[in-house]
């Protein structure tokens, strides 16, 4: 790795909710690093605890019921575990920034689109209300929408131009992070094809940060420089976008793969990881992901595994690489 | 060929809006052979779910034929329409709102059962309920829970074999995988291979995932904003893409490979609105090779090799 | 398939709905004693007139006993007229609950239908059905009583109905509303596509899912109707003046309220009791019902 600076560094964070007197571990034991101009996929099931993370990276998670427990977690130095709800405001939306699934409710519909730029300008930076103006205009632009329609209303706009002033408020103050979360989900291929293009670009031009949260493998292949998977509130593997893809190492990532249709393969059958994710609130007490694992032992279900470094780029937390033959299916394919 | 099941002839819907007439479907022709599957593909609005609910008669087409074995279906009424129903089937894409929050598995799947007539007795219909429960892959400990204690993809299992309950022969699946979880989207697709396999079941397969229906789909037809544009063997379709939209939507998709040299085809352009269009190539607004030809008259669906019809003005019978 | 691992042959009961919603409110205490007060006053109601003579101990006047405070003999104290305000108000549960029950199904059965179907089959049924919920609405609940009475003549039955329509408007706007956000859901298309028809499909799917809104207007309901009876007695079109009415006897009790507040408290309890009583019972149905409040 370069040694750029850290703009995100996250450390064993976990994230609990006690809802019912019953304890719900929604992360545990997340580490993240990111660099500047670096983008991070999250990639995991529903219920995985990919969201969850990325709200506690913004400390937007409502406590109670949530419960944080981390040893760091920093924007851009900014301590925000510890920080006083002024200085988390001025943290958000200036140093790290967040775009939410769907477009549909995160605008306000009784404001046009470019006062709604312009208010979040102005929040965080010193302009007047021309200046501020003017800059959201130069914002729609480069998201790709006409100036002129800045007096418009979200109604006015389609589900992928409405994405697209989403990213526009995100960007608007250049924030060195930005954490989408499944940011084109809504959105139609063809239209998810634009806002992908539209924020690798912006990336390049500004050296943003991003965590791409995703569940699609695809987009990740296309936009991500590390990946890493979480299954039941862990990361469970970690790496480059090269490592993770050309030389996996957890059966889950193998069962993500094996589990997705595939153009350029019509033949093959799918294969699907048997089973479902464990309930939050009854992790076992081994490895989550054994009793869906074809590769298993009774220690597997017995003894939670650590993480295990495969080179530099690349951790794994699977317990059968104690032994020094072992291999997942794919790894020997490619391998 | 095989025996045609299913047979749509220039299916028309139109849905009157303060704005004017909204062409969700215009002039869509297919046939479905028997045990067959057919994809329809294409992005949100471009009419593929209406297509689906006009065949089943769910909404009243506005012009065209359905015919389904023979018989023109569209025009069906009180016990006929009944009857109908037995034999077509939905699968819907959410399974949260397509399962009643207040009944319990048991009474969602026993409910055509009962209110069809097709068994007498508690017994029997508890008996034919957990026989269903078993081909779908339901745990029979389910039985008595209710949709909101089910997970997604048990909820899509409870949906599937309340379609099948009528023995159907033709089943419409919107979207049935759009809403789930890669990993459980595997196992349901898997799901309906078998039952196509061991039950005989046709399907019209809606999605807006090209490459869901690439595993399941026998004939791909493409709609964009209401119209088919384009209709060929999946083979072919993925191979040999005609119509500039569906080599754009082909090119769209995110290919999970690190190694792919993807050269992505990106749209630009408005969308057309499907509220009052005009005569001209719907496609246009957005399509790199339109020209002055294609602000003329729309291009019809045309035949360029066996099975493979197309419509466009540029890779028609021009391009041969 | 993986998941088949799951099915075993295991011995599974099917619960039929009807139980498991008995069983859920057997649990709920709060409707269970709202029950055992509605079953105990419902006896009272159907027995008074084995044990309470209407000539001698209600209507009679007893000009030595005026305004007894409340004592051994006299429990609740005794009126203007030295009647026992305790055989009153228990002999009063036969016209008040009767009143309040009846008016109360009157205005569910014409408001939930309207609703169903204004919100079902939306315009035009929609706007006809509005427009004369909004008609109703803008006539005086009492007024309307009073035409109502006048025309059809004093009577229980008139009463009932006079006092129905007024809840009528409420109840439809409720269930119109509800039935709304229910129609659009896919189960409902789902359960046309196996062939229901539209009247099973508004009894089985909507109305059951529009419920929790419906019940809770219904029991409010109840107060409302034993409340506006009073002042239809009041003016002389309810029930005959002698007769204890809750509603009246409270009305009656009112000019006296400085001096002998107790005219008022107990036939105001009375009311508080059965309004309590078909709340608890209302709320507990309600989460009986919904299976997502299941344990």
């Amino acid at each position: 790795m370069e040694t750029k600076n850290t703009v995100l560094d996250i450390e064993n964070l976990s994230v609990e909710f006690h809802v019912d007197g019953e304890i719900a571990k929604s992360v545990t034991d997340v580490t993240i690093k990111l660099h500047e101009g670096t983008t991070l996929g999250l990639v995991g099931e529903t219920g995985a605890g990919k969201t969850t993370t990325a709200l506690a990276a913004l400390n937007l998670i409502q406590c109670p019921p949530g419960v944080i427990k981390a040893d760091k977690i920093e924007v851009c130095g900014n301590d925000m575990l510890h920080a006083k709800q002024h200085e988390l405001e001025k943290i958000r939306g200036k140093d790290i920034s967040m775009i939410f699934q769907d477009p549909m409710t995160s605008l306000n519909p009784v404001f046009d689109v470019g006062t709604q730029i312009q208010e979040s300008i102005l929040l965080h930076e010193k302009l007047s209300r021309e200046e501020a103006w003017e800059k959201a205009m130069q914002m729609l632009e480069l998201v790709g929408i006409p100036r002129e329609r800045g007096h418009e209303y979200p109604h006015q706009f389609s589900g992928g131009m409405k994405q697209r002033v989403v990213i526009a408020i995100s960007l608007a103050c250049t924030p060195k992070v930005l954490i989408a979360d499944e940011p084109t989900t809504a959105l139609d291929v063809t239209i998810q094809a634009q806002v992908l293009e539209m924020m690798k670009e912006l990336r390049d031009k500004y050296g943003t940060a991003m965590i791409m949260i995703t569940h699609d493998l695809g987009i990740v292949a296309e936009s991500c420089d590390y990946v890493a998977v979480m299954y039941a509130g862990r990361i469970i593997e970690y790496g480059t976008l090269d490592e993770i893809f050309n030389n996996t190492r957890h059966p889950y990532t193998e069962g993500l793969f094996n589990s997705l249709p595939n153009i350029h393969n019509r033949v093959g059958k799918l294969k699907p990881i048997p089973g479902m994710m464990p309930d939050p609130r009854s992790i076992p007490e081994g490895c989550a992901f054994a009793d869906r694992c074809p590769y298993a032992t009774d220690e597997c279900r017995r003894t939670l595994p650590e993480t295990l470094k495969v080179n530099d780029d690349h951790v794994v937390a699977c317990l059968r690489y104690n032994e020094p033959d072992f291999m997942i299916e794919r790894s020997r394919k490619n391998g | 060929m095989g025996e045609v099941l299913l047979e749509v002839k220039n299916l028309q819907k139109y849905f009157s809006t303060p704005r004017g007439m909204l062409h969700a479907v215009d002039n869509v022709s297919f046939t479905i052979e028997k045990g067959k599957t057919l994809g329809v593909v294409g992005e949100s609005g471009c009419g593929k779910t209406t297509c689906g609910r006009t065949i089943l008669r769910l909404t009243e087409p506005t012009g065209g034929q359905v015919l389904f074995e023979g018989k023109d279906v569209s025009k069906y009424k009180g016990r006929e329409l009944a009857h109908l129903r037995r034999d077509m089937q939905i699968i819907f894409q959410d399974p949260f709102s397509s399962l009643d929050p207040r009944m319990s598995v048991s009474q969602i799947i026993a409910e055509p059962i009962k209110y069809n007539k097709l068994l007498h007795g508690k017994e029997a219909i508890d008996a034919r309920v957990l026989e269903l429960m078993d081909t779908v892959g339901l745990s029979r400990r389910m039985v008595n829970s209710y949709p909101h204690e089910l997970d997604g993809g048990r909820r899509q299992r409870v949906g599937i074999a309340r379609a099948l309950a009528l023995n159907p022969k033709f089943i419409v699946c919107d979207e049935p995988v759009s809403a789930l979880d890669v990993s459980i989207q595997a196992q349901i697709l898997n799901l309906l291979d078998e039952l196509q396999d061991s039950l005989g079941l046709t399907y019209m397969f809606i999605t807006h995932d090209l490459a869901v229906v690439n595993h399941f789909a026998d004939d791909i037809a493409v709609m964009y904003l209401g119209q088919l544009v384009e209709k060929a063997p999946a083979e072919e379709l993925f191979d040999n893409p005609l119509h500039p939209y569906t080599k754009a939507l082909l090119s769209a998709i995110p290919v999970p490979d690190t190694h792919a040299k993807n050269k992505r085809i990106v749209l630009k352009g408005e969308i057309t609105s499907p509220i009052n269009p005009g005569e001209e190539c719907r496609f246009a607004k957005r399509c790199l090779y339109a020209d002055d030809c294609c602000k003329g008259k729309g291009p019809e669906l045309v035949e360029v090799k066996p099975g493979h019809f197309v419509a466009c003005h540029h890779c028609g019978i021009a391009n041969q | 398939m993986a998941k088949k691992n799951e099915v075993k042959s295991e011995k599974v009961v099917i619960r039929s709905q009807g139980r498991e919603i008995w069983r859920r409110l057997t649990k709920n205490k709060g409707a269970m004693i709202g029950l055992a007060i509605i079953i105990l006053l419902t006896i009272l109601a159907c027995t008074v007139d084995l044990f309470i003579d209407y000539d001698t101990q209600i209507a009679a006047i007893d000009a030595k006993h005026r305004f007894v405070d409340p004592c051994a003999e006299f429990p609740f104290g005794t009126d203007n007229m030295g009647r026992n305000l305790f055989i009153r108000v228990i002999y009063g549960t036969k016209y008040s609950l009767f009143i309040g029950v009846m008016g109360t199904v009157f205005a569910c059965v014409v408001g939930i239908t309207l609703g169903l179907l204004a919100g079902y089959y939306g315009s035009p049924v929609d706007d006809v059905i509005m427009r004369i919920i909004d008609i109703i609405q803008a006539i005086p609940a009492v007024m309307m009583g009073i035409v109502i009475v006048s025309a059809l003549g004093a009577s229980m039955t008139n009463l009932i109905i006079a006092i129905g329509i007024a809840g009528v408007p409420y109840l439809t706007r409720i269930t119109r509303a509800a039935v709304l956000t229910v129609k659009n859901q896919e189960y409902i298309e789902a359960a046309k596509a196996v062939g229901l028809s539209e009247a099973a499909i508004m009894v089985k799917h909507i109305l059951p899912n529009c419920v929790s809104p419906i019940l809770v207007a219904a029991t409010m309901q109840v107060a409302q109707v034993i409340l506006a009876a009073s002042s239809l007695s009041f003016l002389g079109l309810g029930v005959p003046v002698p007769s204890p009415e809750w509603g009246s006897l409270l009305s009656a009790g009112r000019a006296y309220i400085a001096s002998h507040a107790y005219l008022c408290l107990y036939p105001g309890i009375a009311i508080v009791i059965t309004v309590l009583a078909f709340n608890l019972f209302g709320d507990g149905f309600r989460d009986a019902l919904d299976p997502k409040l299941r344990k």
